[in-house]
């Protein structure tokens, strides 16, 4: 088993040496960031719902921290901290789609297709060999990265465990993993239809972007709804994800009527000196309400979410193996 | 020449069906969504400056006849559609220019049928010339129409500007379309020609456009575009490019080079003062008796003095950055004509 799985490493060297160098280069890289954001030694007493406020802000901060507070943001406003802190929105699906454009598509491209599939007891094993290597490589290195990206979260928001805060939860950790093993699977499946390793990449990736931007309201919208419960206007809690909104409320009460006649209802007018009339709005009229998930079910959702992933993986590998049995090999 | 720009897109038709499709599908969105945000016909009395439109939701700063039509707006600007379309924006030239400047050499080394070719073609330059006018002669109308609707879409987004006289996602729609893509194929064209295959080239320029597009305008507004900032005013928004912020520190418009600390302590509001009991040990009633902390104005505070460039001055940075793009895609395109006169067919 060893044997097949480093013979497949060793032929798609390019990839494999790929997929190590992002998982590595990214874990350095976001430690380096956490490790020079905790070295600013921000005071967790001056910290405002778990986040570092902002220095510049003195109805936000607290004067003693201002200077503290300035150098945490200037960290984290480099351009180097925003590329490491978004790796997790690209490179999972570049290690994914490497590795799975070349095993099927780079075959039959290449022309030893035929060749490879007959040697081969089955093609189903001949793909799954392919996969499990594939996978033993893209698992580890993606949760490294996964795993120091959550390092760097847990330093952006030093009073907020990265485990109990949504903040781009769907681009660290363990979500690493599972981008990376959906997009494997997927540009297999792809690459088996299409039979060319280029246009492949390309496809998937236009595919995984369209992904990426969709699975975050559709796990809103469904499997996570669930979990949500109703906050009320400028009621919120620090790490929650909003799922929804809850529609508008006034003085705690739904409101439906029309938000323009009410605003013009509520007007005040005064009578100027001069003749004429001036009139203000109301400070504060209905309010959009949201349905928010709070920080300590991050565990559950985390769970719901990666369900719903490996659900959509296991058809996609599915598919691949099926149209691998059927396709010719050229 | 027809008929070898012909014979070029026939032996790379996916990549070219891909084009049309791609360009066409987003320019075709773009155009689309600018409908929609136009169709709503947000009331021009409502933007604020004249120029954007505001968040329906702050009471404080949107007059209230403008709540409706702002908060309809915003819903469709944060749709899903929407961000999708804004992303595609954002990605398409690489997507095109990467999709064909990787198979263009490296595909015809990596199968074995380079020998051929260069054999049958006279000279190996003038064989990936032909190849890369082809490609040119498609893709750069293609990329423009896209570019140009990203263009329309902006304007819809920021009603009172025009698209040619802000910077908001600048790089991202217009004329820069075209030289991104044409940087991007050039620029992968030369890495195929090096490495002589073609997924290393895919993803190496993957890696390297993602790199590139995201240091961009840091690097611009860094270094090139510095001399051309001007002193912000208080109003300064999207319209205007942010250049930097000066070191030094400036108070009631004079150097400022205190301790920003003590300022703070110095300027805060007073602690709340508890009025002393009368004789019989009761607190009076009367408000005034107490001291609420209210917030003093004292001003602005310290603060930086903010360089930015004036949307007016919008075709003169996009011709200084498409110049060099334009450099640095010629550059590349050198490379490649130079690397594939030189290299092994195998």
């Amino acid at each position: 088993m060893f044997e097949r799985v480093w013979l497949t490493w060793k032929q798609h060297r390019f990839e494999t040496g790929l997929v190590v160098a992002i998982g590595l280069i990214t874990a350095v890289a976001a430690l380096i960031e956490a490790w020079r954001l905790n070295s600013v030694g921000f005071p967790s007493s001056c910290l405002s719902d778990g986040r570092v406020p902002y220095w510049y802000d003195p109805a936000q901060a607290v004067t003693a921290c201002q200077a503290a507070g300035q150098r945490f943001h200037d960290i984290h406003n480099e351009f180097d901290f925003g590329l490491v802190a978004e790796a997790g929105q690209l490179l999972p699906f570049l290690a994914g789609l490497a590795l799975g454009a070349q095993l099927v598509a780079g075959e039959i491209d290449g022309g030893t297709a035929p060749f490879a599939w007959t040697l081969a007891d089955s093609r189903w094993k001949w793909l799954l060999w392919k996969l499990v290597a594939a996978v033993l490589l893209l698992v580890p290195f993606m949760l490294i990265a996964g795993m120091a990206e959550d390092v760097l979260q847990g330093a952006v928001n030093p009073g907020l465990s990265a485990y109990a805060s949504f903040e781009n939860y769907t681009a660290r950790g363990i979500f690493w993993v599972l981008w990376g093993v959906a997009a494997l699977c997927g540009t297999v499946a792809l690459g088996t239809i299409i039979g060319r390793a280029s246009p492949t990449v390309l496809v998937a990736l236009v595919i995984c972007i369209f992904a990426r931007g969709t699975l975050e309201p559709a796990l809103n919208a469904t499997v996570l709804r669930p979990l949500a419960v109703l906050e009320l206007p400028r009621i919120h809690t620090p790490g929650e994800l909003v799922v929804s909104s809850g529609g508008l409320y006034l003085d705690g009460q739904p409101f439906s009527g029309d938000l323009q006649t009410w605003y013009q209802d509520n007007e005040t007018c005064t009578a100027l000196a001069g003749g004429g009339t001036e009139c203000h709005s109301p400070e504060q009229g209905p309010e959009d309400s949201s349905y928010a998930i709070p920080g300590n079910q991050y565990w559950p959702v985390v769970a719901r979410g990666a369900a719903a992933m490996l659900a959509g993986t296991a058809v996609l590998a599915a598919l691949g193996f099926f149209l691998v049995g059927r396709r010719r090999p050229y | 020449m027809f008929a070898r720009i012909q014979l070029t897109l026939r032996q790379h038709r996916l990549e070219t069906i891909a084009l049309f499709v791609l360009c066409g599908g987003l320019a075709l969105a773009g155009v689309i969504e600018a409908w929609r945000l136009n169709s709503l016909n947000f009331p021009h009395s409502c933007l604020q400056d004249g120029r954007v439109v505001q968040y329906w939701y702050d009471g404080s700063s949107a007059p209230t006849a403008c709540q409706l039509a702002s908060k309809k707006f915003y819903d469709l600007v944060w749709s899903p559609d929407m961000s999708i379309v804004a992303m595609f924006e954002q990605i398409l030239p690489f997507i095109v220019g990467i999709g064909f400047g990787a198979p263009l050499v490296a595909r015809e080394i990596e199968t074995g049928t380079a020998p051929l070719s260069w054999a049958l073609a006279g000279s190996r330059f003038s064989w990936l010339l032909g190849k890369i006018v082809a490609v040119v002669v498609v893709m750069v109308p293609l990329l423009l129409v896209a570019g140009l609707a990203a263009d329309v879409r902006e304007g819809a987004l920021v009603p009172g500007i025009d698209p040619h006289a802000m910077f908001d996602s600048y790089a991202a729609r217009g004329v820069f379309f075209v030289f991104w893509g044409l940087a991007a194929f050039l620029g992968t064209l030369a890495l195929g020609t090096i490495f002589g295959r073609t997924m290393p080239a895919v993803m190496v320029a993957l890696i390297v456009c993602v790199f590139v597009r995201g240091l961009w305008e840091p690097a611009w507004t860094h270094t090139i575009l510095r001399p051309f900032a001007v002193e912000a005013d208080y109003q300064w928004g999207s319209a205007d490019l942010f250049v930097y912020n000066s070191d030094q520190l400036y108070l009631d418009g004079k150097p400022w080079n205190g301790d920003l600390n003590q300022w703070f302590n110095e300027h805060q509001p007073a602690p709340p003062v508890m009025a002393t009991p009368d004789a019989s040990g009761m607190v009076p009633s009367s408000s005034a008796a107490v001291s609420n902390a209210q917030p003093v104005d004292f001003g602005p505070p310290p603060q930086p003095i903010t360089y930015v460039i004036h949307g007016a001055d919008y075709w003169l940075v996009t011709r200084l950055e498409c110049a060099v793009l334009l450099a640095g895609s010629l550059f590349c395109g050198a490379i490649a004509l130079f690397w594939v006169g030189r290299r092994k067919p195998y």
